[in-house]
C-alpha cells in the first residue's frame, strides 16, 4: 500500500501495519492485539466490539495527514472520541514519557567527559514530564467531563457561566498548555539534532530521536482531535445551550 | 530549518499538487486545513512562513479580517481560478492561478521562497545584541526587565527574541536556556 491508500473495511489488518508501523499504539488503543493472522479490518473490529466507521477515520488520519473528515468525524458521539484520547493519555502516560525518560538518562549516562552541562537537558525533559502530566490531569479532570457533562443536559436548569466554572474549563488556558506542549517537544529535539555537545553515544541519541519524533505525531494527533472535532462541538453545544435559555 | 506551510484549500486534489510542488522546491513542513475558521484557530497558536489559501475560503469578511490580522509575518499566496473579483486582493504577496502553466507557477514560489526572512537568515549566527538578550532570558528576566537592564525598547526586545527563536529553532523560554547553558553563554548554576 502507498501512502495515499486509504485503510477500508476490507483491507488486511496485517497489511495496516506493513504499511504504517506508526500505527501499533493507535491499533492498540482501541484494545486490539496482534495476531489477527488474515483477517480484514472489519472482522477484527468485529471481533473486538470496536466501531468500524470510528475506527478507520481515526486510522487513516493518524496515517494521512490531508485525511480529515471533519464533519463525519463531528458526528461521533462524544463519548467515544473522549474514550478514545483517554487511552492515548494513558500511553503517554505509561508508554512514552516514562521510556523517553529512560532514554535521556541513558544518553545522559553516555557522556564520559566535562557532561555537566548535558544536565539541562535531563532538568528539561523532567519539567516537561511534569507540564504534561498536569496537562493530562486537568484535561481529565475539567475538559472532557465539562464536554460530557453538556452533551448530556438536554435543558438547562442551571446558566452556562454556572457549569463551565463548576467544571473549571478554561479556553484560554487550555489552548496555552497544548501550545506549550507541543513546542516544547519541538525544541527538544532541535535542541539534540542541532546543539548536543559531541560527546555522546550515537545508538542511544539516535533512540531518543525516534522516540520524540513519534512522540510528537502522536501529540499533534491528539490535538488535532480536541482542537478541529472536541472544541468547535464544544462551542456548537454551548451556543444552544445559550439559544434555548435565552 | 523546514519551511513552515499552510495550505488552506478544500480540494484534496489541490492540497496534494501544491505540496508536492512545493516539496520539489524546498524542505517543507506542511499542514493542511479545510476551513478558514480552523486556519484562524491554528494561526492562534503557530506561525507559518507562508500560507496558501484558496480565496473561496475569504467570502466571510469577519474570519477574513482576523485571518489578516492573525497571519503575523507569513506571506500569504492567493489560489485563485476563474473568479475575477478576489477579496481583498492587496493582503496578499501573490496569485497563484489553478490553470497557470509549470513555467509560471515556478518563477513565483521560487521568488517568495527567497524572500523568507528565515532564508535571509540562513546558517547566520546570533549577532551580539541577540546573543545579549538570549542570555537575559535564559536568566529569567522578562521582556520589560530585559528592556530596562539593555536601555533598549520593549518592542526591540520582542523583535531580537523572534530572530533568535527563527535563528535557533527554539522558542520556549526553558528551550533557550538549555541552549544557553550548553554553548556555555551563562553557567549552569545561575539558573533557577
Amino acid at each position: 500500500m502507498t501512502q495515499q491508500q486509504l485503510v477500508t473495511a476490507g483491507t488486511k489488518m496485517a497489511d495496516v501495519i506493513h504499511m504504517n508501523h506508526l500505527l501499533l499504539p493507535v491499533i492498540n488503543r482501541f484494545g486490539i492485539r496482534l495476531g489477527f493472522g488474515d483477517q480484514t479490518v472489519e472482522e477484527v473490529c468485529a471481533q473486538y466490539d470496536v466501531n468500524l466507521s470510528f475506527f478507520l477515520d481515526i486510522v487513516n488520519a493518524y496515517h494521512d495527514e490531508t485525511y480529515f473528515p471533519r464533519e463525519k468525524m463531528r458526528a461521533y458521539p462524544v463519548d467515544m472520541i473522549v474514550d478514545y484520547l483517554l487511552k492515548t493519555h494513558d500511553f503517554y502516560r505509561q508508554k512514552m514519557l516514562p521510556e523517553t525518560q529512560q532514554l535521556v538518562e541513558d544518553l545522559i549516562g553516555s557522556c564520559s567527559t566535562d557532561c555537566d552541562n548535558l544536565g539541562m537537558i535531563k532538568d528539561f525533559f523532567s519539567k516537561y514530564k511534569k507540564e504534561l502530566e498536569n496537562h493530562l490531569r486537568s484535561e481529565e479532570e475539567h475538559f472532557f467531563p465539562y464536554v460530557q457533562a453538556l452533551t448530556r443536559i438536554g435543558q438547562v436548569s442551571q446558566g452556562l457561566e454556572e457549569i463551565r466554572s463548576a467544571y473549571n474549563f478554561s479556553y484560554d488556558a487550555h489552548s496555552e498548555e497544548h501550545e506549550n506542549v507541543v513546542s516544547k517537544m519541538l525544541d527538544l529535539k532541535n535542541i539534540i539534532i542541532k546543539y548536543l555537545p559531541p560527546d555522546y553515544d550515537n545508538a542511544l541519541c539516535n533512540n531518543l530521536l525516534y522516540w520524540l519524533f513519534i512522540f510528537e505525531k502522536d501529540l499533534k494527533d491528539h490535538e488535532r482531535l480536541e482542537d478541529i472535532i472536541l472544541l468547535p462541538a464544544l462551542r456548537k453545544i454551548e451556543q444552544q445551550l445559550m439559544q434555548n435559555s435565552g | 530549518m523546514a519551511q513552515h506551510i499552510v495550505i488552506a484549500e478544500p480540494s484534496y486534489l489541490m492540497k496534494r499538487g501544491i505540496s508536492a510542488v512545493i516539496s520539489d522546491i524546498l524542505q517543507a513542513e506542511v499542514v493542511f486545513i479545510d476551513e478558514l475558521e480552523e486556519l484562524n484557530h491554528y494561526l492562534e497558536t503557530n506561525t507559518a512562513d507562508f500560507v496558501f489559501i484558496d480565496v473561496r475560503l475569504l467570502h466571510s469578511k469577519d474570519q477574513r479580517e482576523i485571518f489578516f490580522q492573525l497571519r503575523g509575518n507569513a506571506r500569504v499566496v492567493a489560489l485563485t481560478g476563474k473568479d475575477k473579483n478576489i477579496p481583498a486582493s492587496r493582503h496578499f504577496h501573490d496569485i497563484m492561478n489553478r490553470y497557470a502553466s509549470k513555467e509560471e507557477i515556478i518563477p513565483v514560489l521560487e521568488k517568495l521562497l527567497a524572500e523568507t526572512p528565515e532564508n535571509k537568515n540562513k546558517n547566520a549566527l546570533l549577532s551580539e545584541r541577540e546573543t545579549e538578550v538570549l542570555k537575559q532570558v535564559a536568566l529569567g528576566y522578562t521582556n520589560q526587565q530585559i528592556a530596562d537592564r539593555l536601555f533598549i525598547s520593549r518592542h526591540t526586545v520582542i523583535s531580537h527574541r523572534k530572530n533568535i527563536t527563527s535563528k535557533l529553532g527554539i522558542k520556549t523560554v526553558s528551550g533557550l536556556t538549555v541552549y544557553a547553558v550548553l554553548n556555555n553563554l551563562i553557567p549552569r548554576d545561575q539558573i533557577e
